[in-house]
């Protein structure tokens, strides 16, 4: 016969708050670059970029510098805030595990706005399922001369 | 055309207007004019043939028939059409894998959707030469 207590160890595992509070929190790397094209015979990638310097190599620029670089670690279903500079904020919300080193997650880039009082303008809103050590790149951020590239990784 | 008398003597005899036996002249052209009524009777005769020998008439035509192939006829036959079919195959599958889209890695990253609030922008994705996926926010105009 199954008990009671049975029953409601089931209920509990299977409630979305309880598996959230038992996963682990994701592990990513971000790398936030200036990019921009200058009079140089030679790219330039500062030291620190050296680990992701092909998957910025298809820009059309030729100095790459760092703006941020961190590690950070995600809890599952809980925002989490990553200030790139005093114009974007990145946001991460990892969702669920999905086997195999994958992750699905939502990133959400938001530009300060001017006004205090107003809300932040989202530049962008993606769900993504990232793959383990599989760099992605978020680019096309107004940063004058050039743009701001994300290149996040997930442990 | 003209014919010399002996012609005109064996015509006679092998008309039955003429007794006795045609002269040694005439001999050669009796005989040839006896083939000639045989070979008439020969054609002018009609055999039909029976539903229970066609089998037989039929089995008989086709060992006519392999007996006039060359050695080797239907091993060069069979060996043909396997290479014609081998070319099939390949071209098939050649033309299957150009013109069928690249397929994803499995271990890509996949991105189910990407939206933007900014005004005159559209969100791309692509994969760049390295195969790292790219979410590219693309604005028309001077808005970030």
């Amino acid at each position: 016969m199954i008990g009671v207590s049975t029953v409601g160890l089931y209920v509990l595992m299977l409630l979305p708050g309880a598996a959230a509070s038992t996963e682990p929190p994701m592990g990513m790397s971000l790398w936030a670059v200036h990019a921009s094209q200058e009079q140089r015979p030679e790219p330039h990638y500062d030291p620190e970029l050296q680990p992701i310097k092909n998957a910025l190599a298809d820009l059309p620029y030729n100095t790459f510098h760092a703006v941020k670089i961190t590690r950070e670690k995600l809890p599952f279903n809980e925002d989490t805030r990553i200030d790139i500079d005093p114009k974007y904020t990145l946001v991460a919300m990892p969702l669920n595990r999905e086997g195999a080193g994958k992750v699905k997650v939502d990133l959400r880039i938001e530009v300060t706005p001017s006004d205090p009082g107003k809300t932040p303008v989202k530049a962008l809103q993606t769900r993504l399922t990232m793959q383990s050590r599989q760099p992605v790149k978020l680019r096309g951020l107004k940063r004058e001369p050039g743009e701001l590239v994300l290149v996040l990784a997930a442990d | 055309m003209f014919k010399n008398k002996a012609e005109f003597e064996a015509e006679a005899h092998f008309d039955g207007e003429a007794a006795g036996v045609p002269g040694a002249e005439a001999q050669p052209y009796a005989r040839h004019l006896a083939i000639m009524r045989e070979g008439a009777r020969e054609a002018a005769r009609h055999q039909p043939i029976a539903d229970a020998q066609f089998s037989s008439f039929m089995a008989g035509i086709q060992e006519g028939i392999r007996a006039q192939e060359p050695s080797g006829y239907r091993w060069r036959t069979w060996a043909s059409l396997l290479s014609l079919s081998t070319a099939a195959l390949l071209i098939a599958f050649s033309a299957f894998w150009a013109f069928s889209p690249a397929q994803q890695p499995v271990n890509a990253t996949v991105v189910e959707s990407a939206t933007t609030d900014l005004e005159d922008t559209v969100v791309d994705v692509y994969n760049s030469e390295y195969g790292v996926t790219t979410v590219w926010v693309n604005t028309a105009k001077d808005d970030l």
